[in-house]
Order: structure tokens, then sequence, then C-alpha cells
């Protein structure tokens, strides 16, 4: 199989014991270890005990359509990172990277059967699903996508079918529900009439605007043959499996506006297909009323300029359904998805599951809060301010009884904050059981804040396998255990240089998260630097401690530039490539220009190109 | 009413045959059964428990209760039939306990322990083990890239069971969820990853569908699959609507349609053989949804076992947890042994390196190991922080194989004797050691003797290269669980000469083939 290839050459290399070097990881995609299969992938965000995230960085194959029984693979081209900032992509034709086609995720599967009233009483049926893959593990903002996820084997199509069957079984047998699906001003009578009008409007709503003639024909068909056999309502019910198990449903189809120029390296997508890229990324659901009258020009309505999309998405920013959105955003942003399951040594007596979700919701809320409140993302990082509980309270040392609804200070001499990633959960994530590390919190910070790709550790170092790190260190600091083990070691230093140094200035947090001032009676040294790859424009200097460290994080253009990127791929869940650069570009200078405004951030790339255009399709042909 | 009768039917069925014996005969009517050559069908299990083992109370020991001795590099693995096990591994011998069933019966002619067999293929920590364990395949920690045995087998077997294979897991809340390395262990032809079932509602719909006939025809959820997917010579709404949207897709997009396709045709077809083939077999009592490990443990055995006995498919496999499993055995508490913490935080509480179970005794005069200590010392259990909780561990998951080996072993099967003598189950584990991250040893027992075709009743001792030096080399001397796997493939039916990495196979572990 074409695959095998790189990763014949990676066991050779490990075999002779030749430590990939971390030179030149500059996330311009200089070379560096390859790009991504399509099924490769894995979760950086592992809790404890297990020194590194040790996940695969995959080898890519060239070609290979896949295609025939049960499980090819898609190819999934490396992403580009911060170099798609460099230098003034604009002024020559629109270009976009390739928009492969992309089954909906999880949360988007529960969002849309709920607005579409079938499931009233959210039992979210999606969540049991097969899960999506990340893009790109660890180089690209850890988002969650089906982009490049194959359906193998028989499961997915199970629980598709037996949601689909429960949800439709379920809503035609409450009359309540079934009368808030059906049209109104169609359905006095429960006949064909109705279900034709059913089928036009409610299928037409879950397809997202892809029902077409011959569709229309073949549901209505489904409703006839069902409807003979037994009654209306099984005949509605079965449209509406039929509705959630099509691949318009399931699949995000986009075809756009074809140009009559063949050479057109981008065209523009359907107003109806932004609509849906809109809801799909503000919402994580489908576009409502408003949105698809825009779409449909109603009342004067349109949705084609950027300006009619960013006066859309300013509207869907200020509706609630945003906030579940921009907390799936900060989960997988901040790699905090799984924070719930966090268990910690029995030695931190302090810790529970309870402690561990109020953590979780605190970073949820602290960034929902900031982009709804139009706040910076210098401020995000910064803040003294948080959104915490009387519990959090409590594990923080602070006085008082605060809740999640309102910001308080949580930046005292005795709990010193600054900003989101000083948070509890960032920290408790980012450590083992019972010991902190830096190494996983510089990584989180290099791939995460700095968007630059770290190599996953190699099997062997000198053909001694690597042990994992102690479970704890009684005698000594942290930072005086990895100076003696890791970074003097020069093999180990080659890489770890550039993630331990960052880590460092978070070596006052505890595996917890609590604030320590020493171990085992010896004084924390928080100071770092930040060691810039090889011949890269990295942000790079010393630090005395977390403030300072945060604070030139603060205000590096690198690190807003990322940021940019993140939303940028969180709004798209694709690889981003050269031809995302004069989005990019444009982006970032209205995310600037705004002094790093949150929302201007959203707006700004619901605006750009690379949201509003796709590439050509070409049927039946390579895609482009 | 039709329905009902058909119920009836099988309350009565079940009160003939009793509550725990299935007679096989009336099976030798079902297609697929009967194509199986003349000779009855031989069916594998594999089953994954995490995180290593504690080392000095694993495998067995000759009836005085010493180490076996290892053999010279490069010599035969040795068998000796006359052991018993030491204390993890006791549960196949003495019985147990999952839920509400105790069982004393005495496995032991049934097993054979395999001490030596090094996963050369994992050449990193937990998410290389997981990767490599059943494709045999190099990993560093990256996903597999090629296919896992027991799909092999199941392509290669072609069986015409209503599954090519069934793959089932026993997931806790605390399991990590991700679709990715560490959590899956099966791959495809294409080197997808294939989704096991973890809730055990869905296993027995699954394999046991509903019956849906009434007089008056199908059932509403019956007629409408009919409309969705095709009966007779109508392709079925879904088939339609995908073949006239394929046309307006480029390539690679039509991939992931194709695959979806393939797995609504792949569905219906197994949905309508397993109705059929429920018609003729006991479900399972009740399944309950349910978040406790235990109970998930004794219900997805309960399903797979039935499975087997109704012929459903040839090939299955049975993940208890993930690797790097987040599990804390709760119930496993006692006051003096509490298990407050992870499976895989005990499991790091231990020798980080090999060569601390097995130190060098003496040098000869070029300063090379002459000799090691014996790893299976009682004294490196001392080497071992709460060795109490990790060894209930292990226990515990000895004692879940043992129930699903005794439940097939429960069933009458072909030539007189039961389900288990007809199949294979093969236990491995991701790791050697938990805090070692090796893969030197990786604990694997079969369980049943695959209709004659393997010598039970032994334990396998393969020479292990214990002696300081570059792991490597050491690596080198150790007998790859490739054979291993090569072995699981001749009794199955479908030899083959490589499986994996190649340079690691040398061939099937012909010591313990009966011919």
């Amino acid at each position: 199989m074409l695959r095998k290839q790189p990763y014949a050459v990676m066991a050779i290399l490990s075999a002779l014991a030749v430590v990939p070097a971390c030179k030149g990881q500059v996330s311009g995609g200089s070379g560096g270890s390859g790009g991504s299969g399509g099924s490769t992938s894995g979760n950086g965000g592992s809790t404890s005990g297990n020194g590194g995230s040790g996940t695969g960085t995959g080898g890519s194959s060239s070609g290979g359509t896949g295609g025939g029984t049960g499980g090819g693979m898609v190819t999934q081209p490396p992403v580009s990172g911060l170099s798609l900032f460099e230098g003034s992509s604009c002024g020559g034709p629109i270009t976009v990277g390739k928009s492969p086609v992309r089954r909906l995720s999880r949360v988007e599967y529960d969002n849309i059967v709920h607005d579409l009233g079938l499931d009233p009483n959210n039992t979210q049926p999606a969540t049991q699903f097969v899960t999506e893959q990340k893009i790109d593990t660890g180089k690209a903002g850890n988002f969650n996508t089906n982009a490049y996820a194959t359906i193998s084997g028989t499961l997915i199509n199970q629980q598709y079918l037996e949601a689909a069957e429960a949800l439709a079984t379920a809503a035609v047998a409450n009359s309540n529900v079934l009368a808030a699906l059906l049209p109104s001003s169609s359905c006095g009578t429960k006949n064909a009439a109705c279900a034709s009008q059913f089928i036009s409007t409610w299928a037409n709503r879950a397809f997202r605007g892809q029902l077409d003639a011959d569709e229309t024909t073949a549901l209505n068909t489904l409703y006839t043959s069902v409807s003979a056999q037994f009654d209306f309502a099984t005949g509605i019910q079965a449209v509406i499996e039929a509705v959630l198990t099509s691949p318009r449903f399931l699949f995000v189809l986009e075809f756009g506006q074809p140009s009559s120029d063949p050479s057109a390296t981008a065209i523009p997508l359907t107003p109806m297909e932004l609509a849906t890229r809109l809801a799909l990324y503000l919402w994580r659901s489908i576009p409502d009323q408003t949105l698809m009258d825009a779409a449909n020009g109603v009342n004067g309505a349109h949705l084609v300029s950027a300006s009619d999309v960013a006066a859309q998405a300013t509207r869907m920013l200020a509706d609630t359904k945003a906030k579940a959105a921009l907390a799936d955003f900060a989960d997988q942003w901040l790699d905090i998805e799984n924070m719930n399951s966090v268990t910690k040594d029995t030695q931190f007596k302090k810790w529970t599951a309870t402690v561990a979700a109020d953590l979780h919701t605190e970073s949820l809320t602290t960034f929902t809060q900031a982009v709804l409140g139009s706040s910076s993302f210098t401020s995000l990082l910064t803040s003294g301010s948080s959104y915490i509980n009387a519990n959090l309270a409590s594990f923080y040392g602070l006085s008082g009884s605060p809740t999640f609804s309102a910001a308080s200070t949580v930046n005292t001499a005795a709990n010193p904050r600054m900003g989101i990633l000083s948070q509890g959960s960032v920290l408790a994530m980012h450590s083992h059981t019972s010991l902190m590390s830096p190494t996983k919190r510089g990584r989180m910070i290099r791939q995460q804040i700095l968007c630059e790709e770290v190599p996953d550790p190699p099997a062997s170092v000198g053909g001694v396998p690597i042990p994992p790190p102690p479970a704890n260190i009684t005698s000594g600091t942290t930072r005086a255990a990895y100076l003696q083990h890791v970074s003097a070691n020069s093999q180990c230093n080659n890489c770890h240089q550039f993630m331990d140094w960052i880590g460092f200035g978070f070596d006052n947090y505890d595996a917890t998260g609590s604030y320590i001032a020493q171990e085992n009676k010896v004084d924390v040294d928080p100071s770092g630097q930040f060691i810039p790859y090889p011949d890269s424009t990295d942000i790079t200097g010393t630090f005395t401690g977390m403030t300072d460290m945060i604070t030139q994080l603060s205000k590096s253009d690198q690190v807003n530039q990322c940021f940019a990127l993140e939303e940028i791929r969180y709004a798209l869940l694709r690889s981003e490539t050269a031809e995302d650069a004069c989005s990019a570009q444009q982006i970032y200078q209205a995310f600037s220009g705004s002094s790093f405004n949150l929302s201007k951030l959203v707006v700004a790339v619901v605006s750009s190109n690379s949201f509003m255009y796709r590439t050509p399709v070409n049927a039946g042909q390579a895609c482009q | 009413m039709n329905k009902r009768k058909i119920q009836l039917e099988r309350r009565h069925f079940l009160q003939l045959v009793g509550a725990s014996a299935l007679s096989y005969p009336f099976l030798r009517g079902v297609p697929s059964y009967a194509a199986a050559s003349g000779s009855a069908p031989t069916y594998l299990i594999l089953v994954f428990t995490p995180c290593g083992c504690v080392r000095p109370v694993w495998g067995a020991t000759d009836m005085s209760g010493a180490s076996i001795p290892r053999p010279a590099y490069g010599a035969a693995p040795t068998l000796t039939s006359s052991f018993k096990f030491r204390s993890t591994l006791t549960p196949f011998a003495t019985g147990g306990k999952v839920g509400t069933t105790s069982w004393t019966t005495n496995l032991q002619s049934k097993v054979l322990v395999l001490d030596g067999l090094n996963n050369k293929a994992a050449q990193g920590s937990h998410e290389a083990g997981m990767a490599s364990l059943w494709t045999g395949q190099i990993s560093t920690g990256s996903p597999a890239t090629s296919i896992s045995i027991d799909q092999q087998i199941s392509a290669m077997l072609k069986a015409g069971t209503p599954f090519p294979s069934i793959q089932l897991m026993v997931r806790d809340p605390a399991d990590f969820t991700d679709r990715e390395v560490k959590t899956r262990m099966i791959y495809n032809a294409a080197g997808v990853f294939v989704d096991p079932i973890d809730d055990p509602t869905k296993a027995a719909s699954t394999c046991f569908p509903a019956m849906s006939s009434t007089s008056t025809g199908p059932d509403k959820t019956t007629f409408i699959r009919q409309q969705l997917f095709g009966s007779g010579t109508q392709p079925g709404q879904l088939n339609s609507e995908l073949n006239s949207l394929m046309p307006k897709l480029c390539t690679q997009d039509r991939t992931q349609l194709q695959a979806l396709q393939d797995g609504w045709n792949n569905l219906y077809s197994q949905l309508q053989a397993a109705a059929t083939a429920s018609a003729k077999c006991t479900p399972p009592g009740a399944i309950s949804a349910s978040t406790d490990f235990p109970t998930n443990a004794k219900q997805q055995m309960d399903i797979l076992a039935l499975a087997l006995a109704c012929d459903l498919t040839r090939v299955a496999s049975l993940q208890f947890s993930t690797s790097t499993s987040q599990v804390t055995h709760t119930w496993l508490s006692t006051s003096q042994n509490p298990q407050n913490n992870s499976h895989h935080n005990f499991s790091h509480m231990g020798p980080t390196y090999l060569g601390a179970l097995a130190m060098c005794q003496g040098y000869n005069n070029l300063g090379q190991c002459t000799g090691v200590t014996d790893m299976y010392s009682a004294n490196n259990v001392s080497l071992y922080q709460s060795a109490p909780q990790q060894q209930a561990i292990d226990q515990f998951y000895a004692t879940q194989v043992a129930y699903l080996a005794q439940k097939l072993n429960g069933i009458s099967g072909a030539n007189g004797g039961s389900l288990l003598d007809q199949s294979v189950l093969c236990w491995g584990n991701e790791l050697d050691m938990g805090a070692a991250h090796n893969h030197d040893d990786t604990p694997f027992v079969l369980v049943g003797g695959a209709n004659g075709q393997l010598k039970t009743g032994n334990l396998v001792t393969f020479p292990l290269d214990l002696v300081d030096g570059a792991p490597a080399t050491a690596a080198m001397n150790d007998r790859a669980h490739n054979d291993l796997l090569l072995t699981l493939a001749k009794v199955m039916g479908v030899p083959m000469t490589a499986f994996g990495q190649p340079s690691y196979c040398t061939g099937p572990i012909t010591q313990i083939l009966n011919s």
C-alpha cells in the first residue's frame, strides 16, 4: 500500500536511533516530518502518566483515490500554518484551499435534529456516535472534523439508522411534536398535499437547501408507498427517516455557483450554502428562518456580499445558540474536551470530579463571555478576572461566593492568575497524575498558541526506550529534575528545549493547577525562555515568570496570528493551504486593526474569501 | 398472531434445551455452517486487556513452584504440560465469579500460556503496542496503516455468516472516547479503524434483531427499511439517491459517499442475515444499558458467546477499556487495598525497565553478562508499589477471560466437545510491564483447542534475551508475536507466510500445533 512508505522510513530511523531533529519545524511546513494521512488521528490531551501526548505525525499518501469497498481513505493536504500570513498574497484571482466534502460532526447532528423539531427533549443521540478525527493532531488546532475521516465497517451506519428510526418514531407518535413539524397552512387535512408541503419545506431545511426535483419526487413516492401500507403518520415517519439517513443530510454538500471561466480557481458559494456555513460555524446547526430568508432574498433581504455576511454573523453571535458553539471551540483550542474525566493522585485531597467539571466550566465561560462581550484577545490572555463559582473560590483559595454568571477577580497575591492560559483547567489537563509537566504545557503553548509543529517523541534514544517520568519527585523541584534528566541529554534536549523552557514558566502550578511557591521546600524558579526554531522569526527572549511570559505572548504578532489561524481552522474544518493566504492576511488585518477584538475576528473570518468561496467542483475528476 | 407464536416457540425451545446448554445439531441446517466443507468451523476471538501485567506473578511454574528455565537463544520453545499457574492466572484453574455466576471448572487443559513472545513491532509505548498488537505492523505510536489479523482472516474465510466479524468493547465512563490509536485495535484493509460496539444493548440488538413479521406483512420498521434499502430488484431510496448524487462530485468526495453507501448495503445485508439467524437462535436475556464496567463486561461476553453459538460469525474481538486505561477498579477495593487510582496510574508503580526484574548475575572476562536472576522471583513483587491493587486488577481480567472461556465451554459443540474446543481465544495486551512500557514478554494466553489443532494444556516458554545490552539487539534474539498471528491464521484455515512486518515472521509456532 502506498501509505506504508513513510512508516518504513520512520522505522529505519528509529532503529538506527537517529532522532528526528527539531530544527526547521517552523509552521511554514518547510519539509518537516510529512503531512498527515487521511486516517491518522490522535488526542493530544491525555491526562496522566504518559510522557508526551504520543500520537502519530502520520505519513501522507499521495494520490490514492481510495474508493472500492469498505473504507478507502482520502488524502489530507499538510497544513500551511503561519506561513499564510507572510507576504502579500492578495491582488490576483481569488483562490481558496481545497474544500473537501465533510460529514456532519456529532455536535452538529444533535443541534440540527433539535432545531428541526425532532428532539425536543435533547436526547442527543449523536454523543454515542463514532467520533470525528482531529485535523492534523497537534499541528492544527486540535479541531474535530470528519473531512478526512472515512466511514468503515457498519457501526456508524447502524448508529445513523437507529437514531433516525428512534427520532422519527417518537416524533410522529407525539401529536404536539408532529403538529409542530407540519406546515400549518397546508395540513388542515393530513393527506398527500400536506405531506408534499412538509417535504418541500422541512426536508429542504434539513438538507440546507440541497433538495432538488429528483429527491422531491423520491420522497413523495416514499410517502405514498408507506402511507398506503399504513397511514399518514407512518408515511411522515418514513420521510423523516429517509431525510436523516440521506447523504444530503449527513454530508455538507456544496456545489457553488459554477463559473463560466474554466480557469477559475475559486467559485462563490450559493447564498444558501453560505448560510449553511455560517450556521454550522456560529451555531453548529442549521440556518434559522431569518438566515434562510436572507439567502432566498425574501422581503428584500440578501446574503451575497461580505457586508451581508458580516451583518448576519453579528446577529447570530448575539443569539443564545452561539454560546455552546463558542464553548465547543474553546474546548478543542485549549485541549480541555475531556476535562471532566481528569483524575489526580489521591495526595491531592481537594481534587474531585466536581472540581474538574467546574474548572472546565470556568474556562469555557471565560472564552464565551470574552467573545460575546467583544473583548480583545489580549484581554483574554492577560485578564486578572475569571468566571468561577463558590466551589472554585475554595479550590483557588479565594474568598467570597461568586457564581459563573458574573466575572470575579481571581488574581491575588496568594493565587496569581493571568488570563485563560493560567486557569486551573489548562494547567491540570497538561500535567500528569501527580506531577506538573513543563513539557506538556510548553508543547500546548508551542502548538496551540504559537502554531508550531512539535514532532512526537521517538521510540528510543540511543537504543534505550524512553522511560516515563517518575510518579513523584521527592526532593528538589520539577525544573531541576528536568534539567538533570532531560536537558542534560542532548538527544532529548534537541526537541525538549522548545517545550520545557516555556513550560517552566508555569512551574508555580502543580498537577491540579493550584499555586505553589515551593516544591519539597525548595523555591520554585519560574523563569524561562522562548527558544525560537532555527532560521525562523519565532518569538524569542527570556522571561522572569508566568506574568512576564504571558505578557510577552500577548504582544507577539505570532501569537495573534496564530489565534486568527485557529479561528480560521475551526470555521473551515479542513487543512488550510497556500491558497488561503490572501484570506488569512485580510482576516489578520481586520483583527489587528481592531486591537484584536474577538468578535471582529469572527466577523472577518466569515467575510473572507476562504469562507465565501470554494474550489470549483470537477465532477468526475480529481478534486481541485 | 404470528409474532406471539414465534415468541412462544422461543420460550418452548429454551425449556427444551435448558438455561445454559445449547445444542449445535439444529444449526447444521444453517447454510453457513454446512458450507464449512464437512468439518466443524473454527472460531477466533481476540481479547484485549490493558496496561501490561505484574510480571513476577504472571504465567506458570512447574509443580514445585519453580520457574521453567528459558531455552537458549535461537532454540525452540519448550512445552511444559505439568504446570501450575502463578496467582494472576489461577482463575483458569480454580474458577471465579462474574456477576451472579460462579464456576469452579478447571480449564487448565484447554489453556496455552505463551511466555516470551516479543511484540517487536511495537516501538514505542502504549499507543505503539495497541497499534501493532493485532496488526504486527511496526508502530512508534502512530495508528497502524494495514489490516489486523482478524479482519484478514475474516476476508479470506468468506464464511457466509451473517456478520463477517463482530467487534465488541467494554467501556467505562472514565475511558478515552476519541477515535484514535489509543482506543482502537482493529483495522480494515485500508488501514482505517474498525469501531467496536461498546453498548451492550446495541450489541444485542445488532446480533439478535427482533423478529418483525405480523400476519398482515412486515411491521412499520421493516417496511420502511425495505423502501430505504431496497428489496428484490428495487435499489431502494438510499442507493438511488447516492447513485444519482455521485456523478456530481469529484473523485475524492465520491470516496466519502461511497463509503457511506457501502456501509448501508453491508449493514442491510447483516440485518437481514442476522434476523434470519436469530429466528433459529436463542437471544440473550434482558440486556440493560449500564455505566458499571463489570456489568457491561458480563453482558458483552454473554452476547459474544451466544453470537458464536448461533454461528453469526467466525471472527470476533473483545476489547476491555482502552490502552492507557483510565478505569478505576473501585469494585475490587478492600479496606487495606483501596482501588483509588486508575489502572494506568497503578501500572506505573513498578520497575521501569525489564532489567530491574532480571538482574545480571555475573560477567565474563569480556564484560558480557553471563546470566540473569529469575524475573519471576518472589522478591520482585516488592519492586511494585501498590502491588495488591495491581494484582487484583490483573486477576480481575484473568477472571473475565476465564468467564468467557467457561461460558463457551458450557455450550456443546461439534464432535462431542464444546464450543470452546472449536475455538481459539487469544488474550493479549498492549504492554509487557506497565511502568517499563516494554513489549519483550507481552503476555499472551490462548484458550481453546481450535478443533484439536492446538496442543492445549501447556506452558510454552520461549527464549528471551534478558542480558543487558542494546534492546534492539536483544529483541533480535526473541520470537516475535507476528508468529502467533500466523499461528492464528493457520488454525483458522487460511495459512499465510507473513503478516505485519515481514522480517519479524519466521512462521507459525509449530510446537503448539498438532500436525
